[in-house]
């Protein structure tokens, strides 16, 4: 099957892209933005949610960046994708909301109510995914907003960088320290069972291991 | 090993900023040097993957309808206010629900390239749309339910198709050209079969761009001697034999793969190696309308049966979208244990 008839049948389902929705909203077209934004607002809801760590906080950062964009509409230029724009206001709303709601002792948990009787494997998944989160947020905004982009969501770092505007290499220097300090905060979750492997002693408290562990996964960049 | 270390232990920034290729060359030999030599900073290192491992696994928590409604009714009062001061014709209900804005991504998402209304005409079909009101959502739904079989004839102007909803006032919201269609699911929307691999590897989250590489590579050739031989699928219902053709499956399975799920060696992962089950998965997956499935790997994850999915990105042609989904992915709950995006290769 050649690509360009893949093209032509991905063109006919999926209809206008981004940046023709984008034009048509800019003149005039009442409903381009909204498929826009239902397009996209899943991942646009998981940013500002694992920046944020609290869904009200989050759903207001995401509402203040839809609207913001709604209106910006004609200032964007076309020389980023439409996504990376959107992320770009998301991102900058949620630095907002940070800044004004200045330096807490604790970031409060997203309040999530435990689900009924499930099996005790998940719900220690549910609590490491809530402590992961905590200490996510913990981080300083630079570093949590780059592993929330690169980590969490799995962009690419250059689509990271596209979107917080700054190099690459500061992306990537911003991962490294956010999860080297994540470190300390995470190793209790280490020291349990790790992914139904064999468990494996903290590195700080057990430096004298006589074997190495078989099948580390390589120490691969990862994206990029 | 524990004595005369070739270089002090590095600490976590250091191991960190290597992994990202931060140090200067002579660092980073040094520090790859002793790496080599000790078990601790190795360690050291292994948890900092862990790090990165257990970012990724945050669940992706779905849009709450809440919030979606509440998206919805902000960007209406700002259209409302937009119009009303440059002194057009407020609509008379200014609220686009939620529904009322899906239903028309549906039809936009059908429209052709090159034969799309004016813009006149589109304002005109969003006025009508305001009066038919719920009929319209209904003609939406239905059509989003459509199967494959009908809706590809349906896809042209489809007056007719519109009188079950809203009569006279509904076939008057068809200027905007084809407005059938609707959702089409993933199933049909593959010009060419998905390839379904059966590889078992084990997929790391921090090797899923290798691996999702290394998959598609696979993938393109099961596909290729799909096209060639006219592979078909496993499910009983709809494969009428071993190696039945199997027109219109949507799915090529591997020759591996095909063997191992005829003689019930699937493992865990048995339920998810059939026809439909797959597509019902495919389609639960978040966000996956209108995105076409590059391939499916019956493999493992963190120690457990798991099926990856690849799926292109139809926004950016660079990257795509890699779902790792557990042995019960089904409609409403498709299991994502891990999800990335990875370069296209």
């Amino acid at each position: 099957m050649g690509q360009r008839a893949d093209e032509a049948a991905r063109e006919a389902v999926d209809g206008p892209t981004d940046k023709e929705l984008l034009a048509r909203h800019v003149a005039g077209d009442a409903f381009a933005f909204s498929e826009l934004v239902h397009r996209h607002q899943q991942r646009l809801w998981a940013v500002a949610l694992r920046t944020l760590a609290d869904p009200d906080e989050a759903a207001d950062a995401l509402q203040d960046a839809l609207l913001a964009a709604f209106r910006r509409a004609a200032t964007y230029r076309g020389e980023a994708a439409v996504t990376t724009w959107l992320h770009r206001i998301v991102v900058n709303a949620c630095l907002d909301r940070m800044r004004r709601r200045a330096v807490r002792a604790t970031v409060p948990l997203p309040a999530e109510e435990v689900g009924p009787a499930t099996a005790r494997d998940e719900i220690s998944d549910r609590e490491r995914s809530l402590d992961v989160a905590a200490a996510l947020a913990t981080l300083p905004a630079d570093q949590r907003l780059a592993l929330v982009l690169v980590d969490v969501q799995g962009y690419p770092v250059a689509e990271a960088a596209r979107i917080l505007e700054v190099p690459t290499g500061t992306v990537k220097s911003r991962c490294a320290r956010g999860r080297a300090r994540l470190l300390p905060l995470l190793a209790h979750l280490r020291e349990g069972n790790r992914d139904g492997d064999e468990s494996v002693p903290s590195p700080m408290e057990s430096p004298d291991l006589e074997q190495p562990r078989s099948q580390r996964p390589g120490r691969d960049g990862g994206v990029q | 090993m524990t004595r005369a270390e070739p270089f002090p232990h590095l600490d976590a920034d250091a191991v960190a900023d290597l992994g990202e290729d931060l140090l200067d060359p002579a660092e980073a030999t040094a520090a790859r040097q002793h790496l080599a030599s000790c078990l601790r900073c190795r360690e050291l290192a292994a948890a900092l993957d862990d790090v990165r491992g257990r970012l990724h696994q945050l669940p992706t928590e779905t849009v709450p309808a809440a919030v979606t409604a509440r998206l919805d009714a902000a960007l209406a009062g700002e259209r409302s206010a937009g119009a009303a001061a440059s002194g057009e014709v407020a609509p008379a209900r200014p609220v686009p629900t939620l529904h009322g804005a899906r239903a028309r991504a549906g039809e936009r998402r059908s429209g052709r390239s090159g034969s799309r209304a004016p813009q006149w005409l589109a304002a005109a079909a969003a006025v009508t749309m305001l009066l038919v009101g719920g009929s319209f959502v209904v003609r939406g739904l239905e059509l989003s339910g459509m199967d494959a079989a009908t809706s590809g004839s349906a896809v042209q102007g489809a007056p007719e198709s519109a009188t079950d909803g809203g009569g006279a006032e509904d076939s008057a919201a068809t200027p905007a050209p084809p407005a059938a269609r609707g959702k089409a699911s993933l199933r049909q929307r593959a010009g060419a079969p998905v390839p379904v691999l059966a590889s078992g590897r084990r997929y790391l989250t921090s090797a899923l761009p290798t691996q999702v590489a290394a998959l598609l590579g696979d993938a393109a050739s099961v596909a290729d001697r799909a096209g060639t031989q006219g592979m078909g699928g496993p499910d009983g219902s709809e494969s009428p034999g071993p190696r039945g053709p199997a027109a219109g499956s949507p799915f090529a399975f591997d020759a591996d793969a095909d063997l191992l799920g005829r003689r019930g060696e699937m493992g865990e992962l048995g339920p998810l190696f059939g026809t439909q089950r797959l597509a019902a998965c495919l389609d639960a997956l978040p966000d996956s309308a209108g995105r076409r499935a590059l391939a499916v790997d019956l493999a493992t994850y963190a120690g457990a049966a798991a099926a990856l999915v690849v799926l292109e990105v139809p926004t950016d042609s660079s990257i795509t979208e890699a779902y790792v989904v557990g042995p019960g992915c089904r409609a409403g709950d498709p299991q994502v244990r891990s999800r990335a995006y990875v370069p296209a290769p």
